[in-house]
């Protein structure tokens, strides 16, 4: 794809929300800490430590592979219309009202909305505006490609 | 006057800064363009590289970038009066804090997201990447030092502080280790964790832990085996993968963060409480350091924290989805770590003493309001709990929990990036042995903090806060003024100008430089603290180097400007020259183009 055709949150439409949930294991930085957080990513002076596509600088990094190619995947082949976006299971801030918000655009009730925020944000989950289609495991791209399509399709009906 | 109305004006203040200076800085001075492609579109990967929306971002960078030290600082800063405190607090927020952690993101931005130390060498010159490690080195060190010695005194002052943060982290390893092995959302097994955590702050708060005798058996201070004992721990939680134990916890302590602001916040409304520490102090003892320069070097994180820049170019630049979101993350994550400071400021002002002559005798000294700085924060806290009906004494085990917890998790940190740091150093020095350690690099990353907070003298008035603290400061700014470099360097070349930088980074290097020369005087007057007199030197060594390079970049840059002005391509703010096709020397070499192309 080309750069130029990429387009910005902005310029997508709001009307489906694709949520990839990152697996636990694979949270990035190293925490917090007004002084010393974030992540090593900051720190390095050498050329070869901004890897892209696949670089591994960090031995404990080498295992997002499998969820950045289903990412990767799914960000080539969406329609415009779909909003991806990749969140830490830790960010209940973000988390949880979008996940209501996304429950009760289609039609959940109150408590049903609350319970999908409480349980969808699982271990690898893949969500599309608030219905968890895949948890608990790492898609193949294609796999995952699909299955996104299916429930958008579904959810268009 | 009442805490709630300064809490209030300094908020509106931040407001304010938000709306309209950091608007300014976006259009006038970063220029940023909606429609440039970010680093995160054109090299999306899934790992590094993800186009994130701009309040999860938002989230992530506040939570890399909120920790103890913003309260550490204020606390004792407040010596001088509340006011100047709460002025540089809000002021350097505004327009060096903000222009800073905005500045840093929005140049990262513009070179695919390379951070800020190889932007020192592409930028200022190739040499600087040594003075950029240098200066994080000595940061880590300090910032090392300083938080062992933070924690062990406040679990002498607090012991019933011990149970709970030890059983945290066993508590946290399960948690952690439940979620990864059921695969489960994480909200509800945290919330359990929380209630856990503040279940033992019940069981400390009655049976508190206490190692007078064991210290004794020892030889040593109570402060000092627990120093050890924090090393110890670093040391090994170092090594572990950063899922298993760090962010687990970190995550638990994210939840008491918000609980902390929210209890100083609501308990300050509550509670009515009204600064007893007067505005400005007049009558300061003679022996005490003067405001100019050190009020600004004790206050580094909270009106600004070089650190920052870590952040924000090595992992938020790879995650912006639009260049304009620059302003929302990086501005605001000032205004967040600001706001820390306030609730600081308001806990040692209003909550630590009932009338003025109390606070007077608390604060007595500088070396008391150093020493006691943390304490003095913690016993506002707990003032403020007791307006919302939580037992004072429980309400100090909170407070100290939280502190210990931001702290510990700082060391954690700190000691696992000066790792990398050595390891780093060590790949340039072609120290192969070293460079591929890592108990060797571990063990070289906690040498200089154990001996800095075991050294001779430690136990005088005012050595943690009052000269470690300092020296820390120094070199958290000296960073500051780094990256403020860089970015007054490429605002320069962008034809932009830069004049919203350059004030705070001549300021901060003046203040540092100032202070470190003082200071090189007390430490070659005082016969114990004489050791200090090498680091001081090196420090001092690194911001007159971080000066040179910054005037020569900047001349340098300003007569290829100029250059380019009398040869007809530099229409002043000219898309031409932003999008590095300009006459724009080192940076447009690797400047990415508005079209996504280098």
């Amino acid at each position: 794809m080309n750069v130029d055709e990429i387009p910005t949150h902005e310029a997508r439409s709001a009307r489906h929300r694709i949520l990839m949930i990152r697996p636990w294991d694979m949270s990035d930085g190293v925490g917090a800490g007004c002084c010393s957080g974030g992540s090593s990513k900051g720190l390095c002076v050498e050329p070869e430590h901004h890897p892209v596509r696949g670089g591994t600088r960090f031995d404990e990094r080498a295992g997002w592979q499998p969820f950045a190619r289903a990412y990767v995947a799914l960000r080539e082949a969406l329609p415009d219309e779909a909003d991806l976006e990749i969140v830490d299971p830790r960010n209940h801030w973000y988390l949880v009202p979008t996940l209501v918000r996304d429950a009760r655009r289609r039609g959940a009730g109150w408590l049903a909305a609350l319970r999908t925020a409480l349980r969808a944000p699982a271990y690898a989950a893949i969500i599309v505006d608030g219905v968890t289609i895949s948890s608990g495991e790492l898609l193949e791209p294609d796999e995952a490609v699909r299955t996104v399509r299916e429930a958008l399709q579904h959810q268009r009906r | 006057m009442p805490a709630v109305a300064v809490a209030a004006a300094v908020l509106a203040l931040f407001a304010f800064g938000y709306v309209y200076y950091s608007r300014y800085l976006a259009t006038k001075v970063y220029a940023l363009d909606p429609a440039f492609v970010t680093p995160a579109h054109e090299l999306a990967d899934g790992v590094d590289f993800v186009p994130t929306n701009k309040h999860v971002l938002f989230g992530h960078h506040f939570t890399s970038i909120a920790g103890a030290a913003p309260i550490v600082g204020p606390a004792i800063a407040v010596f001088w009066g509340w006011l100047p405190a709460l002025l540089w607090i809000t002021i350097g927020t505004l327009f060096a804090a903000g222009v800073h952690d905005f500045g840093a993101l929005a140049v990262s931005v513009r070179h695919k997201a390379k951070n800020i130390g190889t932007l020192t060498a592409e930028v200022i010159s190739a040499r600087s990447r040594v003075l950029f490690l240098c200066i994080i080195f000595f940061l880590l060190t300090l910032v090392n030092a300083v938080f062992a010695v933070v924690i062990g005194n406040l679990f002498v002052l607090f012991p019933g502080a011990v149970i709970p943060v030890f059983v945290e982290i066993p508590l946290a390893i399960a948690i952690g280790q439940y979620i990864y092995r059921t695969r489960t959302p994480a909200l509800v097994p945290s919330l359990i964790g929380v209630i856990g955590l503040y279940f033992l702050i019940w069981v400390g708060h009655h049976y508190p832990i206490e190692i007078t005798g064991f210290a004794d058996w020892l030889g040593m201070e109570p402060r000092d085996v627990w120093v050890v004992i924090m090393f110890a721990y670093t040391f090994i939680a170092s090594r572990l993968p950063v899922w298993l134990l760090l962010q687990p916890r970190d995550y638990i302590n994210s939840h008491q963060l918000f609980i902390a602001l929210a209890v100083t916040f609501a308990g300050v409304l509550v509670g009515w409480d009204k600064l007893v520490a007067p505005a400005v102090r007049g009558d300061v003892p003679d022996d005490s350091p003067n405001i100019f320069p050190f009020l600004f070097i004790t206050i580094a994180c909270g009106a600004i924290s070089g650190f920052h820049s870590l952040v924000s170019s090595g992992t938020t630049s790879k995650q912006l989805d639009k260049e304009t979101d620059a302003r929302h993350v990086g501005y605001m994550g000032a205004l967040g770590e600001g706001s820390l400071a306030l609730a600081s400021v308001l806990a040692v002002s209003a909550g630590v003493a009932a009338t003025q002559v109390e606070w007077e005798e608390t604060y007595a000294t500088y070396a008391d309001a150093s020493d006691g700085a943390t304490g003095n924060f913690v016993n506002g806290i707990a003032q403020f709990a007791s307006n919302l009906g939580i037992e004072f004494t429980l309400g100090t085990v909170f407070a100290a929990v939280v502190v210990v917890s931001f702290a510990a998790t700082t060391m954690d940190t700190g000691v696992r990036l000066q790792r990398y740091i050595v390891q780093e150093i060590a790949t340039i020095l072609g120290w192969r042995r070293l460079s591929r350690s890592l108990t060797l690099a571990g063990l070289a990353a906690i040498a200089l903090p154990v001996f800095l907070a075991l050294m001779p003298g430690r136990s005088d008035a005012g050595f943690a806060f009052g000269t470690l603290w300092r020296l820390f400061g120094t070199t958290n700014q000296l960073t500051a003024g780094l990256a403020m470099a860089v970015v007054a360097v490429w605002v320069t070349k962008r034809m932009r100008n830069p004049i919203a930088i350059l004030i705070p980074m001549v300021f901060l290097l003046v203040m540092t430089t100032w202070a470190l020369f003082v200071q090189l005087g007390e430490f070659w007057e005082s016969p114990e603290r004489w050791v200090l007199v090498p680091l001081d030197v090196i420090i001092l060594f690194l911001a007159l180097w971080l000066i040179v390079e910054a005037a020569i970049a900047l001349r340098r840059t300003v007569a290829e400007r100029r250059g380019a002005t009398i040869g007809g391509s530099g229409d002043s703010g000219s898309a031409g020259v932003d999008t590095g096709s300009g006459a724009s020397g080192e940076v447009s070499g690797s400047e990415t183009s508005g079209d996504g192309t280098a």
